[in-house]
């Protein structure tokens, strides 16, 4: 064999070993990037959802009877003709609450809240070992909160009146294995809404829309419709680029409450209140390479 | 013994009243203590003690007092609802609170409209059973009259004819509990025999004969046929004809008291004023207040950055890598739920160890020595 036959193994060598540096160069700092499941429901094998705390009943009174299913109180909702007051949460997390006064009627007060609590995120499966487990990854949460009014014109010398405001706040934790410090992180966010109509003794019409958002204090106060309708929406954010390794956490807690509702006597007189912690389509997620995994409770 | 009757009964009136317990200004006290927490004790008490003393006149009579004490606490809480508003901007702005003087001045409106309204509520005298009955047939012919103005300016079918009708006798027919009320007056006393005619005159002139309102496709259905009525001006027609020019009147009329209604109104007033200006003041602080916190965050917590996950030497292939979860749920369509990795950073250890070995390979022929030249 010549020297020359003997060199010809060094071109398909020398192109193995390019080959490698440049898998090398593109592939090995993503080792440790496990990704997260892309359901909550355990299927990975590094980490696992923590277990959730929510609750799952409603109740209330309709015309002064009790009720105790959510559907006795969506049905209360179109046929009450006093008063009513009901609430309803979910292990998703959703706390809703409805008051409505008719006919002279009125209901509400600050004792009257409801709040729950939901604990969800991820944590190291058992055997797994954390050093193979630590995800590039992003908490994000949103949460919207909701809150509505319907009201109607009274008549002359009288006030309908309806006030609500709803809280929501959210505390993450998470470890973070690339810098080894932990993340403790709450955001909160908080509406109101009040909307009064009074008609004085010259017929004069008076609204008042008086809503507040504690994030944004400079908010225009919704519209009233003709219906006598006034909703806000809003979303609670928080997004948090993170690495964590054994345990991500998200503890939700909502409250709702009916200040005030109030009517003038007349069956065509209402005064409702409608407030949402935790909407539909709200979600807490992490998102890792793009790939986007909702806790759907 | 017309002496006698008279010292009798003076008797039997100071031995019923003793037994009355003192409740007038207990029920007061409770609702005004609810309402008006932030004011000083020796300003409720006082107050409290000024309207009971005004419930408790001799000359008021008992059923209007019982009606009075009833309706007391809901009379101070529906007047202090102006105070909500500013009740919730403080509970979402607690450090954007104006000084105390200002919410003091808004009770202290809230309570000068209870007092004239609880001034004008001793005067009434209780009706009877048929002077209810005679305001009623009054209620009745205004409305009427209601109709047949409304009846004028509609263009539509007897079926929309029949579902303005409805509407306009729902507004009456609130008031038919109402007459006699003497928190919220209602032809409390019969009214001047030309207030019909003044009334209707006014409204011809408001609303004149000549502008016609069409009301086509009502539906039967109460939601639908309300927001078509709305889109039609038709609501407000009926708002500004049966409230505005019928009913309004009437109520302004049936008021005992003409000073004490023009202070009630003043102070609505006033109380507007209150409540707008409040209101903005909190929120012109809260906004300052947030501009200054966002400020000083971002001074003391600047964005956080994302630094790379530490790669340890002894780190293995993670036991949750796409690759390595067999049971990856799929989408719907068959598609993995997660995107597929590129190919090369799944295959590149087995790339990695072959092209070790053929490094191997060669360094060892390059090291075997050459045969020499024959």
């Amino acid at each position: 064999m010549s020297a020359t036959s003997r060199n010809t193994w060094l071109v398909p060598a020398g192109s193995f070993v390019i080959a490698v540096l440049l898998s090398l160069l593109s592939g090995p700092g993503r080792l440790a990037a496990a990704r997260l499941p892309a359901d909550p429901t355990g299927s990975d094998p590094c980490h696992a959802p923590t277990k959730k705390d929510g609750e799952n009943d409603a109740g209330g009174t309709v015309d002064g009877a009790k009720i105790t299913t959510e559907a006795q109180g969506r049905a209360g909702e179109f046929g009450y003709a006093s008063d009513i007051e009901w609430f309803l949460r979910k292990p998703s997390g959703d706390v809703r609450f409805f008051g409505g006064a008719k006919n002279g009627a009125k209901g509400g007060g600050d004792h009257h809240h409801k709040s729950n609590t939901t604990m969800r995120g991820w944590e190291l499966v058992k055997g797994a070992k954390a050093s193979q487990c630590c995800h590039p990854a992003t908490l994000d949460t949103q949460i919207n909160l909701s809150v509505q009014a319907h009201v109607s014109v009274p008549g002359p010398g009288g006030t309908n009146t309806s006030s609500m405001w709803v809280s929501v706040s959210m505390d993450e934790f998470a470890d973070n294995c690339a810098e080894d410090r932990p993340l403790k992180k709450t955001i909160t966010r908080t509406l109101s809404l009040t909307v009064t109509r009074t008609v004085d003794a010259n017929g004069k019409l008076t609204d008042t829309v008086k809503a507040t958002d504690s994030e944004n204090p400079g908010m225009p106060n919704p519209p009233l419709d003709s219906a006598g309708y006034a909703t806000l929406d809003v979303t609670l954010k928080g997004f948090e680029p993170w690495f964590f390794q054994k345990k991500t956490q998200m503890d939700y807690r909502g409250i709702a409450t009916i200040v005030k509702v109030q009517a003038e006597k007349g069956n065509n007189q209402v005064a409702e209140a409608l407030t949402y912690a935790f909407k539909p389509s709200s979600k807490y997620s992490v998102a890792d390479d793009g790939t986007l995994n909702e806790c759907k409770n | 013994m017309q002496k006698l009757s008279a010292l009798i009964g003076t008797w039997a009136a100071i031995l019923l009243s003793a037994q009355t317990p003192p409740e007038t200004e207990t029920v007061i006290r409770a609702a005004v203590d609810e309402h008006f927490a932030i004011m000083p004790e020796s300003w409720r008490q006082e107050y409290s003690h000024r309207l009971a003393a005004r419930v408790d006149d001799p000359r008021v009579a008992a059923a209007t007092r019982a009606r009075i004490l009833k309706e007391c606490e809901g009379l101070i809480d529906t007047k202090a609802i102006p105070l909500l508003t500013v009740k919730t901007s403080l509970r979402a702005f607690p450090a954007a609170a104006p000084p105390e003087e200002t919410i003091l001045e808004g009770i202290r409106l809230c309570s000068t409209e209870v007092e004239a309204i609880l001034k004008n509520a001793v005067l009434y005298a209780p009706l009877s059973e048929e002077e209810k009955a005679a305001r009623r047939a009054d209620l009745k012919t205004f409305e009427r009259e209601a109709l047949r103005i409304l009846d004028e300016r509609i263009v539509g079918d007897d079926r929309a004819r029949g579902i303005i009708a409805a509407r306009v006798a729902e507004r009456f027919r609130d008031y038919d509990d109402a007459i006699g009320d003497p928190i919220r007056p209602f032809l409390n006393s019969p009214l001047p025999p030309a207030a019909l005619r003044e009334m209707i005159d006014d409204v011809e002139k408001a609303f004149p004969k000549e502008k016609k309102y069409s009301v086509t496709d009502l539906k039967g259905e109460r939601d639908a046929d309300s927001q078509k009525l709305r889109e039609l001006g038709v609501e407000d027609l009926i708002f500004g004809v049966v409230v505005q020019k019928i009913l309004a009147p009437i109520y302004r009329a049936s008021w005992a008291d003409p000073a004490a209604l023009k202070e009630v109104l003043a102070t609505q007033e006033r109380l507007r004023e209150w409540q707008v200006t409040t209101s903005e003041a909190i929120r012109s602080r809260a906004i300052e207040q947030k501009i200054e916190a966002d400020k000083l965050r971002a001074l003391l917590d600047p964005p956080s950055r994302v630094p790379r996950p530490i790669t340890r030497a002894n780190d293995g292939p993670s036991p949750g890598s796409p690759a390595a979860r067999k049971d990856a749920p799929k989408a719907p369509d068959g598609a993995s739920s997660t995107p597929a990795p590129p190919a090369s950073r799944s295959r590149w250890p087995i790339i990695a160890a072959v092209a070790a070995f053929l490094v191997v390979l060669l360094l060892r022929l390059l090291r075997r020595p050459s045969a020499p030249p024959t």
